[in-house]
């Protein structure tokens, strides 16, 4: 039997096409998979978000939370990151925590993924890293996603027109349905990222938490940038804290939290709940609109020449020179800020202290990549 | 035991000198003192003047702290401490912007002119509080205080101390923030 020339093309490019189909879909799958983190021995309790919404269980927006009690009385910091995961100081700030951190009082809940479906996929359009690759001081190599802004399409589908937030009527662009730091307090029955930001809403509540943080990332060219913002319960903290980051060298100010703006973590989860609401931002070159070429490499050396310029025209509020603001820098400060505001709601608070033991200082944080605060694989291996 | 105290004295002696080199005074005019009641107070709603209020409460002085204190509220007090610098989040928090805060800057001043009220500007907030925006305060009001506490970061170009020379004014740069405390202490004791 003869086959037509014809026929035979159409064969070839039919399989081309599944072949791509095939590798496309597993390499945007690949992004489903959980990342990896190591908890230390000092990690007393892992949960899920489904333990405090079990309509989460399943999906995509389920997510770890860590727990560490001292098994001292004392307070309990509430520590968000990979809100926005493409603001990757955030969840990698909390990651070394959960993997190092030890307290000598008090007790703190970590969720590095805060918004752990927003982790499974890459902004679209935007070029930005599927994954980041860290080495660890053994030669290993850790895998983390590099995560986008929302929540995937694939769990909440199409983005209205207008996004109203429920509590307050308040009208937004229609993509911020899926933006986890829109939605608070969240609902149990609501739309898929108001149930995540209400299973959160449920740890602070479940969980006593006194004091919350909530990790992010910003435009060299935003205002709100080397900053934290803080609701008017925590700002004598957050002062404190500033002050204290300033003896030691870090630059940092402190910003009110916009009341009318809302369905912001600082903004409603203080209200709603008994916790002081704070939120950090650090520069990230490569969510920036002038950025250049937008890979792992800028996410963790954070050069970029396009930002040098525009420092220099005076165009950003985060300075950029040829050193840039890598990752382990914009971690030692988010790391930094912890810390302090640790020692400053324990100065204010002493009947509910949280105090920490072998915290790296700043110092050692900064000019050192961060893959050596991360516990190797081979840990998990040899258990 | 005496040649302790002396040692503690020249000890301290040295250290008041080290310290005073470090808290630079632009001129020889005396910063004012303040008088209590005083209300803390911004030009611009960064919150710095929160940091303020909290470190004069360490130092066990009871200020009260307004960011959006109006004339008539300036009225009830003897002294002002006003921290300069915009904030837009400030800004959205308190429902203002840099118009109306310009014009609320305007009519507490000529308050406290009319009534004699004390007025110390302290711009805490560094480079960061050295936008546009805090500039066009900065230029418009600086020269109205009755003193001027600065935070070197946020004198680079040197714009404080050329407003002090001008008009006058008792002038402190500070090398380092938390030199702040100090400040308070000489002023609100």
């Amino acid at each position: 039997m003869k086959i037509k020339p014809t026929s035979l093309l159409a064969c070839v490019v039919s399989g081309l096409l599944v072949l791509t189909a095939v590798l496309s879909y597993n390499n945007f799958t690949r992004q489903w998979k959980d990342d990896l983190i190591i908890p230390s021995k000092h990690v007393t309790t892992v949960k899920w978000l489904s333990d405090y919404l079990p309509w989460l269980k399943g999906t995509r927006g389920d997510s770890r939370v860590f727990i560490i009690d001292s098994g001292v009385p004392g307070g309990t910091f509430g520590l968000l990151g990979g809100t926005h995961p493409d603001e990757q100081a955030g969840w990698m700030a909390a990651i070394i925590l959960v993997e190092k951190l030890q307290l000598k009082s008090g007790k703190m809940v970590i969720i590095p993924h805060a918004n752990n479906s927003a982790m499974t996929h890459s902004f679209p359009q935007e070029a930005t890293p599927q994954f980041i690759h860290i080495p660890t001081d053994d030669g290993a190599v850790r895998v983390f996603r590099g995560g986008s802004r929302g929540t995937n399409p694939v769990d909440y589908w199409p983005d209205p027109e207008v996004f109203s937030h429920y509590q307050t009527g308040q009208k937004l662009s229609g993509e911020e349905v899926r933006n986890l730091n829109r939605n608070y307090p969240g609902r149990p029955d609501g739309q898929f990222t108001e149930r995540v930001a209400h299973a959160i809403f449920k740890v602070l509540i479940d969980e006593g938490v006194d004091i919350n943080l909530d990790l992010h990332e910003a435009w060299p060219e935003y205002p709100f940038v080397n900053a934290v913002g803080a609701d008017q319960r925590a700002s004598d903290i957050a002062s404190l804290a500033a002050l204290d980051l300033r003896m030691e060298g870090v630059e940092i100010g402190v910003e009110a939290v916009p009341k009318k703006f809302r369905g912001l973590s600082y903004r409603e989860l203080s209200e709603y709940s008994n916790a002081m609401g704070l939120l950090a931002e650090t520069p990230n070159a490569s969510q920036g609109r002038i950025r250049g070429i937008t890979d792992e490499t800028l996410v963790i050396k954070g050069q970029d020449e396009f930002y040098v310029t525009a420092t220099q025209l005076g165009r950003t509020f985060a300075k950029f020179d040829e050193h840039g603001w890598p990752l382990s820098k914009r971690v030692a400060r988010h790391i930094a800020l912890i810390n302090a505001l640790a020692r400053t709601y324990t100065e204010t608070y002493p009947e509910k202290p949280i105090e920490f033991e072998n915290m790296p200082t700043y110092d050692e944080l900064v000019d050192t990549p961060v893959g050596h605060f991360l516990n190797s694989p081979a840990a998990v291996a040899g258990n | 035991m005496k040649r302790t105290q002396s040692w503690i004295a020249k000890i301290s002696a040295v250290v008041v000198a080290v310290f005073g080199l470090a808290m630079t005074t632009a001129n020889a005019v005396e910063p004012v003192k303040a008088e209590f009641p005083v209300l803390v107070t911004s030009f611009g709603q960064a919150p710095d003047g929160n940091t303020i209020t909290v470190l004069a409460k360490r130092i066990g002085a009871q200020l009260t702290y307004d960011t959006l204190a109006t004339p008539e509220k300036v009225k009830e007090f003897k002294t002002v401490i006003v921290s300069i610098g915009v904030s837009l989040k400030g800004f959205g928090a308190a429902g203002v912007n840099l118009d109306t805060e310009i014009a609320r800057a305007a009519d507490i001043l000529k308050v406290a002119k009319d009534d004699n009220i004390k007025v110390i500007g302290f711009h805490i907030g560094g480079e960061g509080r050295r936008d546009q925006m805090s500039d066009k305060i900065i230029e418009t009001y600086a020269g109205d205080f009755d003193t001027l506490v600065v935070y070197k970061d946020g004198n680079q170009d040197g714009i404080f101390t050329k407003i002090a020379q001008e008009k006058n004014i008792p002038f402190i740069e500070l090398e380092k923030l938390p030199q702040v405390s100090e400040v308070l202490k000489q002023i609100l004791k």
